[in-house]
Protein backbone atom coordinates (compact mmCIF):
# COMPACT_ATOMS: atom_id res chain seq x y z
CA UNK A 1 0.00 0.00 0.00
CA UNK A 2 1.40 3.96 -0.52
CA UNK A 3 1.48 6.24 2.13
CA UNK A 4 -2.12 7.66 1.16
CA UNK A 5 -3.72 4.45 0.83
CA UNK A 6 -2.83 3.55 4.22
CA UNK A 7 -4.10 7.33 5.79
CA UNK A 8 -6.78 6.46 4.05
CA UNK A 9 -7.63 3.23 5.50
CA UNK A 10 -6.59 4.12 8.97
CA UNK A 11 -9.38 7.31 8.39
CA UNK A 12 -11.99 5.64 7.20
CA UNK A 13 -11.97 3.45 10.21
CA UNK A 14 -11.78 6.23 12.26
CA UNK A 15 -14.82 8.16 10.93
CA UNK A 16 -16.64 5.47 9.28
CA UNK A 17 -16.87 8.13 6.00
CA UNK A 18 -16.12 6.34 2.84
CA UNK A 19 -15.50 8.53 -0.47
CA UNK A 20 -13.70 11.46 2.10
CA UNK A 21 -11.80 14.25 -0.22
CA UNK A 22 -8.26 14.18 1.31
CA UNK A 23 -8.16 17.29 1.58
CA UNK A 24 -11.07 17.51 4.13
CA UNK A 25 -10.11 19.27 6.84
CA UNK A 26 -10.92 16.84 9.46
CA UNK A 27 -11.48 18.31 12.48
CA UNK A 28 -13.31 21.35 10.92
CA UNK A 29 -15.95 19.29 9.94
CA UNK A 30 -16.06 17.11 13.01
CA UNK A 31 -15.03 13.65 11.94
CA UNK A 32 -11.77 13.80 14.18
CA UNK A 33 -11.43 15.80 17.42
CA UNK A 34 -8.84 16.49 19.58
CA UNK A 35 -9.69 13.42 21.85
CA UNK A 36 -8.35 11.20 18.33
CA UNK A 37 -4.53 13.00 18.15
CA UNK A 38 -3.00 10.25 20.51
CA UNK A 39 -4.03 7.65 18.74
CA UNK A 40 -3.78 9.57 15.14
CA UNK A 41 0.22 9.88 16.82
CA UNK A 42 -0.06 6.30 17.62
CA UNK A 43 -0.81 5.01 14.65
CA UNK A 44 1.55 7.31 11.96
CA UNK A 45 4.51 6.05 14.56
CA UNK A 46 4.36 2.25 14.44
CA UNK A 47 2.85 1.80 10.78
CA UNK A 48 5.87 4.07 9.15
CA UNK A 49 8.13 3.86 11.54
CA UNK A 50 8.82 7.26 12.33
CA UNK A 51 8.92 9.97 15.47
CA UNK A 52 6.21 12.69 15.41
CA UNK A 53 7.42 15.40 17.34
CA UNK A 54 5.54 17.93 19.54
CA UNK A 55 6.49 20.54 16.46
CA UNK A 56 4.37 17.99 14.29
CA UNK A 57 0.87 18.61 16.30
CA UNK A 58 -0.89 20.60 14.46
CA UNK A 59 -3.57 21.29 11.54
CA UNK A 60 -0.38 21.77 9.15
CA UNK A 61 0.45 18.07 9.64
CA UNK A 62 -3.11 16.39 11.35
CA UNK A 63 -5.59 18.88 9.37
CA UNK A 64 -6.27 16.12 6.39
CA UNK A 65 -5.67 13.08 4.68
CA UNK A 66 -2.99 15.29 2.61
CA UNK A 67 -1.73 16.71 5.61
CA UNK A 68 -0.63 13.42 7.14
CA UNK A 69 1.19 12.25 4.13
CA UNK A 70 3.14 15.44 3.63
CA UNK A 71 3.76 14.49 7.54
CA UNK A 72 5.06 11.15 7.29
CA UNK A 73 6.91 12.00 4.04
CA UNK A 74 8.60 15.06 5.86
CA UNK A 75 9.14 12.55 8.75
CA UNK A 76 11.09 9.93 6.75
CA UNK A 77 13.04 12.46 4.96
CA UNK A 78 14.26 13.89 8.17
CA UNK A 79 15.32 9.88 9.12
CA UNK A 80 17.06 9.15 6.26
CA UNK A 81 19.47 12.86 7.05
CA UNK B 1 -5.63 54.89 24.06
CA UNK B 2 -7.27 55.08 20.38
CA UNK B 3 -10.02 52.69 21.01
CA UNK B 4 -11.89 52.97 17.39
CA UNK B 5 -8.34 51.11 15.79
CA UNK B 6 -7.34 48.81 18.06
CA UNK B 7 -7.59 45.27 17.58
CA UNK B 8 -11.43 43.85 18.82
CA UNK B 9 -11.09 40.16 16.93
CA UNK B 10 -8.05 38.29 15.65
CA UNK B 11 -8.33 35.29 13.82
CA UNK B 12 -5.60 33.83 12.36
CA UNK B 13 -4.00 36.07 9.88
CA UNK B 14 -7.45 38.34 10.02
CA UNK B 15 -8.24 41.15 12.21
CA UNK B 16 -10.74 43.29 12.85
CA UNK B 17 -11.09 46.95 14.44
CA UNK B 18 -13.08 48.04 17.13
CA UNK B 19 -14.61 50.31 14.59
CA UNK B 20 -15.24 47.88 11.69
CA UNK B 21 -16.93 45.73 14.31
CA UNK B 22 -19.17 48.19 15.65
CA UNK B 23 -20.06 49.65 11.74
CA UNK B 24 -20.10 45.66 10.24
CA UNK B 25 -22.46 45.05 13.73
CA UNK B 26 -24.52 47.67 12.98
CA UNK B 27 -25.22 47.15 9.08
CA UNK B 28 -26.31 43.79 9.94
CA UNK B 29 -28.56 44.77 12.45
CA UNK B 30 -30.00 47.74 10.02
CA UNK B 31 -30.64 44.54 7.44
CA UNK B 32 -32.06 41.94 10.03
CA UNK B 33 -34.84 45.22 10.89
CA UNK B 34 -35.55 45.42 7.85
CA UNK B 35 -36.16 41.60 7.32
CA UNK B 36 -38.64 42.15 9.97
CA UNK B 37 -36.77 41.27 12.85
CA UNK B 38 -38.10 42.34 16.51
CA UNK B 39 -38.23 42.53 19.92
CA UNK B 40 -37.84 38.62 21.04
CA UNK B 41 -37.43 37.00 17.91
CA UNK B 42 -34.86 33.72 18.29
CA UNK B 43 -32.14 34.37 15.96
CA UNK B 44 -29.91 31.31 14.84
CA UNK B 45 -25.95 30.55 14.65
CA UNK B 46 -24.45 27.77 13.74
CA UNK B 47 -20.71 28.17 12.49
CA UNK B 48 -17.29 26.96 13.44
CA UNK B 49 -14.91 29.56 15.05
CA UNK B 50 -15.30 32.69 13.18
CA UNK B 51 -15.28 36.34 13.51
CA UNK B 52 -18.43 36.62 11.26
CA UNK B 53 -20.33 34.81 14.02
CA UNK B 54 -19.68 37.24 16.58
CA UNK B 55 -20.84 40.38 13.98
CA UNK B 56 -24.06 37.96 14.22
CA UNK B 57 -24.17 38.17 17.78
CA UNK B 58 -23.55 41.56 18.43
CA UNK B 59 -25.93 42.75 15.51
CA UNK B 60 -28.67 40.24 16.78
CA UNK B 61 -28.20 41.99 20.33
CA UNK B 62 -28.86 45.67 18.73
CA UNK B 63 -31.92 44.45 17.43
CA UNK B 64 -33.55 43.49 20.81
CA UNK B 65 -33.63 40.00 19.15
CA UNK B 66 -32.25 36.48 20.98
CA UNK B 67 -29.51 35.09 19.76
CA UNK B 68 -29.07 31.27 19.66
CA UNK B 69 -25.65 30.20 19.17
CA UNK B 70 -26.13 26.61 18.71
CA UNK B 71 -22.79 24.50 19.65
CA UNK B 72 -20.71 23.24 16.49
CA UNK B 73 -20.78 19.48 17.70
CA UNK B 74 -24.10 18.82 17.07
CA UNK B 75 -25.43 16.72 15.00
CA UNK B 76 -28.98 16.73 12.94
CA UNK B 77 -31.02 15.55 15.62
CA UNK B 78 -29.84 18.20 18.24
CA UNK B 79 -29.69 20.67 15.58
CA UNK B 80 -33.24 20.16 14.92
CA UNK B 81 -34.83 20.32 18.26
CA UNK B 82 -33.18 23.50 19.15
CA UNK B 83 -34.64 24.86 15.53
CA UNK B 84 -37.81 23.92 16.45
CA UNK B 85 -37.84 24.00 20.30
CA UNK B 86 -37.36 27.98 20.00
CA UNK B 87 -38.92 28.38 16.82
CA UNK B 88 -35.90 30.22 15.36
CA UNK B 89 -36.52 32.81 12.42
CA UNK B 90 -33.29 33.47 10.33
CA UNK B 91 -30.54 30.82 11.32
CA UNK B 92 -26.70 32.13 10.37
CA UNK B 93 -24.26 29.53 9.30
CA UNK B 94 -20.96 28.49 7.42
CA UNK B 95 -20.75 26.14 4.81
CA UNK B 96 -19.44 23.26 7.12
CA UNK B 97 -21.94 23.08 9.16
CA UNK B 98 -24.91 23.72 6.05
CA UNK B 99 -23.71 19.95 5.52
CA UNK B 100 -25.87 18.73 8.95
CA UNK B 101 -28.17 20.93 8.16
CA UNK B 102 -28.93 19.59 4.93
CA UNK B 103 -29.02 15.88 6.73
CA UNK B 104 -31.17 17.58 9.13
CA UNK B 105 -33.53 18.40 6.89
CA UNK B 106 -33.68 16.30 3.27
CA UNK B 107 -36.65 17.64 2.39
CA UNK B 108 -38.24 20.36 4.26
CA UNK B 109 -36.88 23.78 4.94
CA UNK B 110 -36.51 24.33 8.79
CA UNK B 111 -36.43 28.27 9.14
CA UNK B 112 -37.34 31.02 6.32
CA UNK B 113 -34.44 32.50 6.49
CA UNK B 114 -30.80 31.56 6.60
CA UNK B 115 -27.68 33.94 6.19
CA UNK B 116 -24.53 32.44 4.75
CA UNK B 117 -21.46 33.38 6.81
CA UNK B 118 -18.92 32.10 4.16
CA UNK B 119 -18.66 33.63 1.07
CA UNK B 120 -20.31 30.36 -0.91
CA UNK B 121 -22.67 27.93 0.32
CA UNK B 122 -23.82 24.43 -0.67
CA UNK B 123 -27.50 24.02 0.10
CA UNK B 124 -29.60 21.83 -2.86
CA UNK B 125 -33.55 22.40 -1.32
CA UNK B 126 -35.77 22.66 -4.30
CA UNK B 127 -37.40 25.83 -2.65
CA UNK B 128 -36.43 28.43 0.22
CA UNK B 129 -37.70 31.67 1.02
CA UNK B 130 -34.21 33.10 0.42
CA UNK B 131 -30.53 32.64 1.27
CA UNK B 132 -28.53 35.54 2.02
CA UNK B 133 -24.70 36.32 2.01
CA UNK B 134 -23.46 37.86 4.79
CA UNK B 135 -20.55 39.11 2.51
CA UNK B 136 -22.99 41.20 0.62
CA UNK B 137 -25.09 42.11 3.32
CA UNK B 138 -21.80 43.93 4.53
CA UNK B 139 -21.07 45.95 1.24
CA UNK B 140 -24.62 47.60 1.65
CA UNK B 141 -24.69 51.08 2.79
CA UNK B 142 -26.03 52.25 6.25
CA UNK B 143 -28.58 54.86 7.14
CA UNK B 144 -26.92 57.44 9.07
CA UNK B 145 -29.32 56.22 12.35
CA UNK B 146 -29.29 53.25 13.16
CA UNK B 147 -33.00 51.57 14.95
CA UNK B 148 -31.91 50.78 18.82
CA UNK B 149 -34.42 48.78 20.30
CA UNK B 150 -33.01 49.58 23.86
CA UNK B 151 -33.96 46.21 25.45
CA UNK B 152 -34.96 46.01 28.87
CA UNK B 153 -32.57 44.42 31.57
CA UNK B 154 -35.02 41.56 32.06
CA UNK B 155 -35.60 40.85 28.63
CA UNK B 156 -34.09 37.62 27.11
CA UNK B 157 -30.62 38.38 25.10
CA UNK B 158 -29.98 34.81 24.78
CA UNK B 159 -30.66 31.37 25.19
CA UNK B 160 -28.10 28.66 25.52
CA UNK B 161 -28.90 24.84 25.26
CA UNK B 162 -27.41 21.99 27.46
CA UNK B 163 -27.70 18.62 28.17
CA UNK B 164 -30.49 17.63 30.42
CA UNK B 165 -31.19 14.24 32.71
CA UNK B 166 -33.93 13.36 30.11
CA UNK B 167 -34.47 13.67 26.44
CA UNK B 168 -33.45 17.01 24.31
CA UNK B 169 -30.67 19.60 25.38
CA UNK B 170 -33.11 22.01 27.31
CA UNK B 171 -32.12 25.96 26.26
CA UNK B 172 -31.25 28.43 29.61
CA UNK B 173 -32.83 31.78 29.41
CA UNK B 174 -30.03 34.11 29.91
CA UNK B 175 -30.96 38.20 30.54
CA UNK B 176 -29.52 41.50 29.37
CA UNK B 177 -29.02 41.74 33.09
CA UNK B 178 -27.29 38.57 33.81
CA UNK B 179 -24.78 39.29 31.32
CA UNK B 180 -23.95 42.75 31.88
CA UNK B 181 -23.59 42.10 35.79
CA UNK B 182 -21.86 38.64 35.65
CA UNK B 183 -18.99 40.93 32.65
CA UNK B 184 -18.28 43.27 35.29
CA UNK B 185 -18.09 41.53 38.00
CA UNK B 186 -15.64 39.23 35.90
CA UNK B 187 -13.79 41.92 34.63
CA UNK B 188 -13.42 43.20 38.35
CA UNK B 189 -12.04 40.00 39.77
CA UNK B 190 -9.79 38.85 36.51
CA UNK B 191 -9.18 42.20 36.42
CA UNK B 192 -9.68 42.63 32.79
CA UNK B 193 -8.40 45.89 31.06
CA UNK B 194 -6.97 46.86 27.27
CA UNK B 195 -3.83 45.61 27.24
CA UNK B 196 -5.35 41.91 27.93
CA UNK B 197 -4.90 39.60 24.88
CA UNK B 198 -7.36 36.81 25.36
CA UNK B 199 -7.50 33.33 23.56
CA UNK B 200 -10.78 32.05 23.07
CA UNK B 201 -11.14 28.42 22.38
CA UNK B 202 -14.28 26.83 23.42
CA UNK B 203 -17.14 27.26 21.11
CA UNK B 204 -19.82 30.76 21.61
CA UNK B 205 -22.66 28.18 22.78
CA UNK B 206 -20.75 27.54 25.94
CA UNK B 207 -21.21 30.25 28.71
CA UNK B 208 -17.91 30.46 30.03
CA UNK B 209 -16.66 31.23 25.96
CA UNK B 210 -19.67 33.81 25.89
CA UNK B 211 -18.33 35.63 29.14
CA UNK B 212 -15.18 36.32 27.87
CA UNK B 213 -16.35 37.82 24.20
CA UNK B 214 -18.27 40.41 26.48
CA UNK B 215 -15.52 40.90 29.55
CA UNK B 216 -13.18 41.33 26.32
CA UNK B 217 -15.25 43.76 24.56
CA UNK B 218 -16.36 45.78 28.17
CA UNK B 219 -12.36 46.35 28.95
CA UNK B 220 -11.49 47.22 25.09
CA UNK B 221 -9.54 44.18 25.19
CA UNK B 222 -8.22 42.13 21.82
CA UNK B 223 -10.17 38.27 21.82
CA UNK B 224 -7.74 35.73 19.51
CA UNK B 225 -9.87 33.23 18.33
CA UNK B 226 -8.30 29.55 18.73
CA UNK B 227 -9.58 27.75 15.74
CA UNK B 228 -7.78 24.20 16.46
CA UNK B 229 -8.00 22.69 19.55
CA UNK B 230 -4.69 20.86 18.60
CA UNK B 231 -2.05 21.53 21.60
CA UNK B 232 1.09 22.55 18.90
CA UNK B 233 -1.82 24.96 17.22
CA UNK B 234 -2.44 26.94 20.57
CA UNK B 235 0.89 27.43 22.24
CA UNK B 236 1.60 28.76 18.49
CA UNK B 237 -1.04 30.98 19.23
CA UNK B 238 -0.61 31.60 23.01
CA UNK B 239 3.37 32.59 21.73
CA UNK B 240 2.92 34.77 18.03
CA UNK B 241 0.05 36.50 19.47
CA UNK B 242 1.38 37.75 23.30
CA UNK B 243 -1.75 36.07 24.79
CA UNK B 244 -2.53 38.06 28.66
CA UNK B 245 -5.34 35.43 29.74
CA UNK B 246 -6.68 31.93 28.97
CA UNK B 247 -9.77 30.56 30.20
CA UNK B 248 -10.43 26.54 29.60
CA UNK B 249 -12.05 23.26 31.12
CA UNK B 250 -9.83 21.04 32.85
CA UNK B 251 -9.72 18.98 30.11
CA UNK B 252 -8.37 21.09 27.88
CA UNK B 253 -5.70 22.26 30.18
CA UNK B 254 -5.06 18.31 30.92
CA UNK B 255 -4.22 17.56 27.18
CA UNK B 256 -2.31 20.69 27.04
CA UNK B 257 0.38 18.66 29.64
CA UNK B 258 -0.08 15.39 27.54
CA UNK B 259 2.65 13.49 25.84
CA UNK B 260 3.22 15.11 22.16
CA UNK B 261 2.13 18.75 23.69
CA UNK B 262 4.86 21.45 23.18
CA UNK B 263 3.42 23.17 26.12
CA UNK B 264 5.57 22.26 29.19
CA UNK B 265 8.80 23.30 26.82
CA UNK B 266 8.07 26.75 26.80
CA UNK B 267 7.51 29.74 28.87
CA UNK B 268 5.13 32.09 28.61
CA UNK B 269 5.85 35.73 30.20
CA UNK B 270 3.24 37.69 29.18
CA UNK B 271 0.30 35.44 30.39
CA UNK B 272 -0.91 37.32 33.34
CA UNK B 273 -3.64 34.85 34.24
CA UNK B 274 -5.34 31.60 34.03
CA UNK B 275 -8.58 30.30 34.87
CA UNK B 276 -10.80 26.90 34.66
CA UNK B 277 -14.27 26.29 35.31
CA UNK B 278 -16.76 23.07 34.67
CA UNK B 279 -14.78 20.26 35.96
CA UNK B 280 -13.17 18.70 38.70
CA UNK B 281 -9.87 19.31 38.17
CA UNK B 282 -7.24 16.21 39.32
CA UNK B 283 -5.01 17.63 41.88
CA UNK B 284 -2.01 16.07 40.29
CA UNK B 285 -2.46 18.00 37.30
CA UNK B 286 -3.08 20.96 38.70
CA UNK B 287 0.11 21.04 40.15
CA UNK B 288 2.08 20.54 37.07
CA UNK B 289 0.40 23.33 35.32
CA UNK B 290 1.12 25.94 38.53
CA UNK B 291 4.81 24.37 37.82
CA UNK B 292 4.84 25.36 34.36
CA UNK B 293 3.07 28.22 34.73
CA UNK B 294 5.03 29.85 38.03
CA UNK B 295 4.56 33.75 37.32
CA UNK B 296 0.76 33.32 36.22
CA UNK B 297 -1.97 34.07 38.55
CA UNK B 298 -4.45 31.01 38.52
CA UNK B 299 -8.61 31.79 38.85
CA UNK B 300 -10.32 28.61 39.98
CA UNK B 301 -14.50 29.38 39.48
CA UNK B 302 -17.56 27.69 39.80
CA UNK B 303 -20.53 27.98 38.05
CA UNK B 304 -23.64 26.59 36.08
CA UNK B 305 -25.24 27.92 32.68
CA UNK B 306 -28.33 28.36 34.77
CA UNK B 307 -26.74 30.36 37.40
CA UNK B 308 -23.66 31.96 35.12
CA UNK B 309 -21.04 32.69 37.83
CA UNK B 310 -21.07 31.15 41.14
CA UNK B 311 -17.90 31.28 42.71
CA UNK B 312 -14.04 32.07 42.23
CA UNK B 313 -10.77 31.82 44.12
CA UNK B 314 -8.23 34.59 44.36
CA UNK B 315 -5.17 33.74 43.58
CA UNK B 316 -3.93 34.46 46.53
CA UNK B 317 -6.12 32.05 47.65
CA UNK B 318 -4.62 29.23 45.57
CA UNK B 319 -1.82 27.57 47.54
CA UNK B 320 -3.88 27.53 51.02
CA UNK B 321 -7.17 26.65 49.84
CA UNK B 322 -6.74 24.64 46.40
CA UNK B 323 -8.78 22.61 44.97
CA UNK B 324 -11.25 24.46 46.39
CA UNK B 325 -13.21 26.25 43.66
CA UNK B 326 -13.28 29.59 45.87
CA UNK B 327 -15.69 31.95 47.63
CA UNK B 328 -19.50 33.84 45.93
CA UNK B 329 -19.59 36.62 43.83
CA UNK B 330 -20.82 39.55 45.70
CA UNK B 331 -24.43 39.37 45.45
CA UNK B 332 -24.39 35.45 45.56
CA UNK B 333 -24.78 32.71 48.06
CA UNK B 334 -24.03 29.68 47.78
CA UNK B 335 -25.69 26.50 50.24
CA UNK B 336 -25.11 23.03 50.55
CA UNK B 337 -28.23 21.01 51.20
CA UNK B 338 -29.04 17.47 51.92
CA UNK B 339 -31.57 15.28 50.50
CA UNK B 340 -34.45 16.51 52.45
CA UNK B 341 -33.44 19.95 51.31
CA UNK B 342 -31.75 21.10 55.16
CA UNK B 343 -28.97 23.05 54.83
CA UNK B 344 -25.43 21.26 55.53
CA UNK B 345 -22.65 22.30 58.25
CA UNK B 346 -19.27 23.01 56.69
CA UNK B 347 -17.59 19.47 55.87
CA UNK B 348 -20.66 17.96 54.85
CA UNK B 349 -21.95 16.71 51.33
CA UNK B 350 -24.73 18.17 49.86
CA UNK B 351 -26.34 19.18 46.86
CA UNK B 352 -25.04 23.03 45.58
CA UNK B 353 -27.42 25.42 45.50
CA UNK B 354 -26.93 29.22 43.82
CA UNK B 355 -29.41 32.22 45.61
CA UNK B 356 -28.58 35.64 44.32
CA UNK B 357 -27.91 36.91 41.21
CA UNK B 358 -26.81 35.68 37.68
CA UNK B 359 -29.83 33.49 37.86
CA UNK B 360 -31.46 32.58 35.11
CA UNK B 361 -35.24 33.13 34.78
CA UNK B 362 -35.59 29.35 33.57
CA UNK B 363 -35.74 27.01 30.46
CA UNK B 364 -37.49 27.87 27.24
CA UNK B 365 -40.23 26.38 26.95
CA UNK B 366 -39.84 23.88 29.29
CA UNK B 367 -42.21 24.88 32.73
CA UNK B 368 -41.89 21.41 34.35
CA UNK B 369 -38.27 21.33 34.46
CA UNK B 370 -37.77 24.85 35.23
CA UNK B 371 -39.90 24.34 38.27
CA UNK B 372 -37.42 21.05 39.19
CA UNK B 373 -34.26 23.20 39.17
CA UNK B 374 -35.08 26.37 39.62
CA UNK B 375 -36.83 27.73 43.52
CA UNK B 376 -37.40 31.62 43.88
CA UNK B 377 -34.11 32.88 42.97
CA UNK B 378 -32.29 29.77 43.95
CA UNK B 379 -30.75 27.12 41.16
CA UNK B 380 -30.66 23.77 42.19
CA UNK B 381 -27.59 22.85 40.32
CA UNK B 382 -27.52 18.88 40.66
CA UNK B 383 -24.29 19.11 41.36
CA UNK B 384 -22.19 17.76 44.66
CA UNK B 385 -19.71 19.92 47.05
CA UNK B 386 -19.27 21.38 50.44
CA UNK B 387 -17.85 24.25 52.41
CA UNK B 388 -15.36 24.42 54.91
CA UNK B 389 -15.50 26.70 57.75
CA UNK B 390 -14.57 30.14 56.02
CA UNK B 391 -17.33 29.24 53.31
CA UNK B 392 -14.44 28.00 50.69
CA UNK B 393 -16.59 25.82 48.08
CA UNK B 394 -15.31 22.43 46.73
CA UNK B 395 -16.56 20.74 43.82
CA UNK B 396 -17.25 17.48 44.04
CA UNK B 397 -18.79 16.34 40.58
CA UNK B 398 -22.21 15.70 39.75
CA UNK B 399 -24.92 14.51 42.10
CA UNK B 400 -27.13 13.24 39.77
CA UNK B 401 -26.55 10.77 37.04
CA UNK B 402 -25.14 13.27 34.34
CA UNK B 403 -21.77 12.54 32.97
CA UNK B 404 -18.74 15.33 33.03
CA UNK B 405 -16.56 14.81 30.06
CA UNK B 406 -14.53 17.15 28.50
CA UNK B 407 -16.15 19.95 30.27
CA UNK B 408 -19.76 18.89 28.78
CA UNK B 409 -22.68 17.87 31.08
CA UNK B 410 -23.84 14.80 29.11
CA UNK B 411 -27.21 12.70 29.71
CA UNK B 412 -26.51 8.85 29.77
CA UNK B 413 -30.60 8.56 28.50
CA UNK B 414 -29.97 10.48 25.57
CA UNK B 415 -26.85 8.53 24.68
CA UNK B 416 -29.21 5.34 25.34
CA UNK B 417 -32.04 6.86 23.19
CA UNK B 418 -29.77 6.39 20.19
CA UNK B 419 -28.62 3.92 20.64
CA UNK B 420 -31.97 1.65 21.22
CA UNK B 421 -32.33 3.26 17.63
CA UNK B 422 -29.85 -0.10 16.77
CA UNK B 423 -32.40 -2.37 15.79
CA UNK B 424 -30.93 -5.77 17.29
CA UNK B 425 -30.11 -3.92 20.80
CA UNK B 426 -32.49 -4.70 23.40
CA UNK B 427 -31.23 -3.08 26.95
CA UNK B 428 -28.09 -0.35 26.90
CA UNK B 429 -27.07 1.55 29.88
CA UNK B 430 -24.45 3.65 29.52
CA UNK B 431 -21.99 5.45 32.23
CA UNK B 432 -18.77 7.44 32.78
CA UNK B 433 -15.63 5.68 34.03
CA UNK B 434 -13.72 8.08 35.85
CA UNK B 435 -10.71 9.37 33.40
CA UNK B 436 -8.37 11.46 34.18
CA UNK B 437 -7.76 13.28 31.03
CA UNK B 438 -11.61 14.56 30.27
CA UNK B 439 -13.37 13.33 33.59
CA UNK B 440 -15.07 10.16 32.00
CA UNK B 441 -15.31 8.13 29.78
CA UNK B 442 -18.43 7.30 28.69
CA UNK B 443 -19.22 3.61 28.80
CA UNK B 444 -22.00 1.54 26.67
CA UNK B 445 -23.12 -1.73 28.48
CA UNK B 446 -25.71 -3.34 26.00
CA UNK B 447 -27.86 -6.33 25.53
CA UNK B 448 -28.14 -7.97 22.16
CA UNK B 449 -31.88 -9.28 20.51
CA UNK B 450 -31.51 -13.33 21.28
CA UNK B 451 -29.83 -14.56 18.49
CA UNK B 452 -28.02 -11.38 17.30
CA UNK B 453 -24.23 -10.67 17.61
CA UNK B 454 -22.88 -6.89 17.63
CA UNK B 455 -19.53 -5.55 17.52
CA UNK B 456 -18.09 -2.65 19.42
CA UNK B 457 -17.93 -0.64 16.11
CA UNK B 458 -21.20 -1.01 15.55
CA UNK B 459 -22.69 0.97 18.30
CA UNK B 460 -19.59 3.37 18.30
CA UNK B 461 -20.36 4.12 15.06
CA UNK B 462 -23.94 4.18 15.21
CA UNK B 463 -23.35 7.03 17.54
CA UNK B 464 -20.73 8.76 15.63
CA UNK B 465 -23.21 9.49 13.28
CA UNK B 466 -25.94 11.11 15.41
CA UNK B 467 -24.27 12.73 18.59
CA UNK B 468 -21.47 15.33 19.17
CA UNK B 469 -18.13 13.75 19.97
CA UNK B 470 -17.85 14.07 23.16
CA UNK B 471 -20.99 11.71 23.41
CA UNK B 472 -19.79 8.72 21.76
CA UNK B 473 -18.88 5.50 23.83
CA UNK B 474 -15.51 4.83 24.22
CA UNK B 475 -16.20 1.29 25.72
CA UNK B 476 -18.72 -0.94 24.62
CA UNK B 477 -19.13 -4.28 26.88
CA UNK B 478 -21.37 -6.51 25.63
CA UNK B 479 -23.67 -8.87 28.25
CA UNK B 480 -26.16 -11.60 28.47
CA UNK B 481 -28.30 -9.61 31.16
CA UNK B 482 -28.14 -6.35 32.97
CA UNK B 483 -28.08 -6.24 36.73
CA UNK B 484 -31.79 -5.05 38.08
CA UNK B 485 -32.70 -3.47 41.60
CA UNK B 486 -35.35 -4.85 43.80
CA UNK B 487 -37.93 -3.13 41.99
CA UNK B 488 -36.93 -4.46 38.46
CA UNK B 489 -35.28 -1.36 36.98
CA UNK B 490 -31.99 -1.74 35.32
CA UNK B 491 -28.87 -0.84 38.49
CA UNK B 492 -26.75 1.53 36.43
CA UNK B 493 -24.44 1.62 40.07
CA UNK B 494 -23.88 -2.15 39.92
CA UNK B 495 -22.74 -2.20 35.99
Amino acid sequence: MTIKEEVERYILELTNQPGLDPSTNLFENGLLTSLDFLDLISFIEETFSVTVTEDDIGMKYLGSVNNIVNLVQKLRQNNRS
Amino acid sequence: MDYPHKEAVVCGHRRLSYEDMEEASARLAYFLISLGVSRGDRIGIFSNKSIEEIIAIFAVLKTGGIFVHINPQYRESQLSHVISDCNLKILFIDNIKAKILEKAYTEKVPVDIIISLSPEINLSWRSFKKIYYLDDILKESTPDKIPCSNPGENDTASIIYTSGSTGMPKGIIVTHSIFYDSTVASVSVLENNFNDRLISVTPFSFDGALSQLFTSFFSGATLVLQQSNLPGDIVRTLLSESITGFHAVPSLWIMLLQKYSPFAKHSYPNLRYISTIGEVFPENYLIKLKHILKETKFYMMYGTTEAFRSTYLPPEDFERKRPSVGRPFPGVEILIVDEEGNICGPGETGEIVHRGRFVSPGYWNNREKTVGTFKGNAVYTGDSGKVDDEGYLYFLGRKDGMIKTSGYRVSPEEIEECIYQIEDIKEVVVTGIPDKETGSKIKAVAVCTNGTVLAPVDIINHCKDRLPYYMVPRIVEFREKLPRTATNKINRSAV
